[in-house]
């Protein structure tokens, strides 16, 4: 009996001892080894659901590097067809019923994607958390079934979404599975909760999000992937401006 | 009392010079205030039965819409129309009722999307032609011919995109979710409402707005024309004890706050300048008759020592004050009931600069309005400043002791 609770007490502190000895910049480290890659492509449903009414929508969408991004929307009819195109700080979408591309810039990046509680910005962003925020871990908290890291997270550069997000790190997979995204003014503006987290190789990702503007009442929008891939060749014709009127 | 009369009449008679600059002073106010009252009356019936005529006598929104009115909330729709437009038929037979739809949006002409913001108003065939009369308004192309893709232009809408009759009008609004709607249009007409905001709109058929808003069966708006302005909260009041729109709001324009405030403000603006034509001209009657009571002050000491009392002698000051108001309120009336007729013909248009800075959705021509009731308060007005300019004079005349005012001389 002595033998087997010596036993469970060494592997409690072997597995706890990493988690205590990680600093915020490693944790961050690793999260940004999750969520950004080299490649991406994805099919997803995003469904908004406002006070009197629910809207699925569904798309396919490819992601390069931190910083290009293209969306083409296949559902619901009115949508289907819709291009967006994200390079570097600049944002094209493409409406079919009227074959005009719409630059969308400055605050339009931070209005809601299609209504949804995401921004434009939220949606095609995939920057570097370590490289746009310094991070400090106030705590640790239990989390689904295991324990997160508590970081408070303040930007370290201007152009950033949200200056401040309160973020709750799995410690079993870095994956930020709760975070609290705040304004300059301290102002809550949504929350965003990762779910149903899958390996794709050495890396962990969420196949189900869950946004809630809390300036709203009654809304929130679920972004679900059916397909996810990470590091697969992307038609590199998508990233171009051509592909929006293609 | 026929003496008094009398000797007022003869008074009046006896210094022409003054008489005459009293009348004078009497007929200006009169004249002033039957062409401001009618001026006034123009610019209220026209605020009220163009923009309350065209926002409805009536109408019928969600209640959270009326809530949040000044942003335009396409989520606050009434999201099927149909049973509500029954409900008004068997409600009120006699009545016609148009769903409507308003939504924000930029409006470009050409390959490239522009930013120039207008407001696009979506309503059936119906509402354009009998409630806006719009086929008197078509100044260039023509009225909807049925086609789902026509657009009619306001005239200043029109000019600052560099539109014509046949342009394809891309328009860029909003989904009710709020998510970006594109809409390809033709212009189909340039129309000259008559007034500056609706000349910056743009008009769909109903469905169209649908789609540009994604509110399939509904409308932001139900408006209903019953019997005329007046009638309105009847009208009202019959659709609410109906109880077939009791989850929706039911409003009489004249219940509807803008509408209410511009009533009240009118009202006060009303108001005011009566009073101050009226306290102005009664100021030109107090002078007068004051300087009429200062040279007549040794006659009124000897009226007063013969026996005559101190209400007869206000009395006979009144009643020459009277003469002086009537003579000079009618003509007064007449005088400045040539140009409020004038004015009522032709009117007055504002430039396009100013017409372009108006945000009320009113006519850039604006008619005065003569009535019988203006005409009736001009008159009395003016008899009554007459009768104030005079009250004063009077009281202190007669309150001269006859020997004092005996000895006084002139």
């Amino acid at each position: 009996m002595r033998l087997f609770f010596t036993l469970i007490i060494s592997i409690l502190s072997l597995s706890s001892a990493p988690a205590q000895a990680q600093t915020a910049a490693e944790i961050l480290t690793m999260v940004d080894a999750n969520l950004t890659f080299e490649t991406r492509y994805s099919r997803a449903t995003m469904t908004v659901v406002k006070p009197r009414r629910t809207k699925v929508y569904e798309f396919e969408s490819w992601g390069r590097g931190v910083e290009t991004a293209a969306t083409e929307f296949l559902a619901p009819r009115r949508d289907v067809g819709t291009k967006m195109l994200k390079v570097g700080g600049e944002l094209w979408m493409y409406m079919p019923s009227i074959e005009r591309v719409q630059k969308i810039s400055g605050h339009m990046l931070r209005q809601g994607l299609m209504g949804s509680d995401l921004s434009y910005e939220d949606m095609l962003e995939f920057s570097s958390w370590q490289e746009a925020y310094t991070a400090e871990v106030t705590g640790t908290e239990a989390c689904g079934t295991g324990t997160c890291w508590v970081l408070d997270m303040q930007a370290r550069v201007e152009d950033v979404s949200y200056p401040r997000r309160k973020v709750w790190v799995d410690q079993a997979n870095y994956i930020p599975v709760r975070q609290e995204l705040y304004a300059l003014s301290g102002m809550l503006l949504k929350e965003w909760l990762m779910e149903d987290v899958v390996q794709f190789g050495e890396r962990y990702y969420p196949q189900r999000m869950i946004v809630r503007d809390t300036v709203q009442e009654g809304t929130s929008t679920t972004l679900e992937f059916s397909d996810l891939q990470f590091g697969e060749e992307v038609d590199q014709r998508v990233f171009e401006r051509r592909w929006l009127e293609r | 009392m026929g003496w008094l009369f009398g000797l007022a009449i003869r008074n009046v008679a006896r210094n022409t010079r003054r008489s005459l600059l009293t009348a004078l002073t009497v007929l200006l106010g009169t004249a002033l205030l039957t062409l401001g009252l009618s001026w006034l009356n123009g610019v209220m019936g026209m605020m009220l039965g163009e923009a309350a005529g065209a926002a409805g006598e009536v109408r019928v929104v969600e209640v959270e819409y009326a809530e949040r009115e000044s942003t335009l909330p396409l989520d606050a729709n009434i999201y099927d129309v149909a049973p509500v437009l029954e409900s008004i038929e068997s409600a009120a037979p006699n009545t016609r009722a148009f769903p409507l739809i308003r939504s924000g949006a930029t409006v470009s002409v050409g390959e490239e999307l522009g930013d120039t913001f207008a407001l696009i108003v979506g309503a059936p065939d119906g509402y354009y032609s009998e409630i806006l009369d719009f086929d008197q308004k078509v100044r260039l192309g023509e009225m909807f011919s049925g086609e789902p893709d026509e657009a009619l232009l306001g005239r200043l809408l029109a000019r600052e995109l560099e539109a014509e009759v046949g342009d394809e009008l891309v328009i860029l609004g909003q989904t009710q979710d709020g998510s970006p709607s594109p809409l390809m249009m033709r212009v189909q007409g340039i129309v000259d409402t008559g007034n500056a905001v609706s000349d910056r709109q743009v008009f769909l058929s109903l469905e169209r707005a649908q789609w540009l808003t994604d509110i399939p069966d509904g409308a932001l708006e139900v408006l209903v024309y019953g019997d005329g302005l007046e009638q309105a909260a009847d009208l009202a009041e019959t659709l609410r004890s109906s109880g077939q729109l009791d989850d929706l709001l039911v409003q009489a324009w004249s219940e509807r706050e803008l509408y209410a405030s511009m009533i009240k403000i009118v009202s006060t603006v009303f108001g005011i300048m009566a009073i101050i034509i009226v306290l102005i001209s009664a100021l030109g009657v107090l002078n007068t008759m004051v300087m009429s009571v200062l040279e007549r002050t040794a006659e009124i000491g000897v009226l007063r020592a013969m026996g005559m009392r101190r209400v007869s002698v206000v009395n006979l000051f009144v009643t020459e004050a009277a003469v002086i108001g009537v003579v000079g309120s009618i003509s007064g009336l007449l005088l400045g009931s040539i140009p409020a007729f004038w004015l009522e013909k032709n009117g007055v248009t504002f430039g396009e600069d100013v017409a372009a800075r108006m945000t009320v959705p009113v006519s850039t021509t604006i008619h005065a309005d003569i009535t019988i009731g203006i005409a009736g308060l001009a008159l009395m007005l003016g008899i009554l400043m007459a009768l104030i300019g005079a009250l004063v004079p009077s009281i202190k005349a007669a309150a001269i002791q006859p020997v004092s005012a005996m000895r006084r001389r002139r």
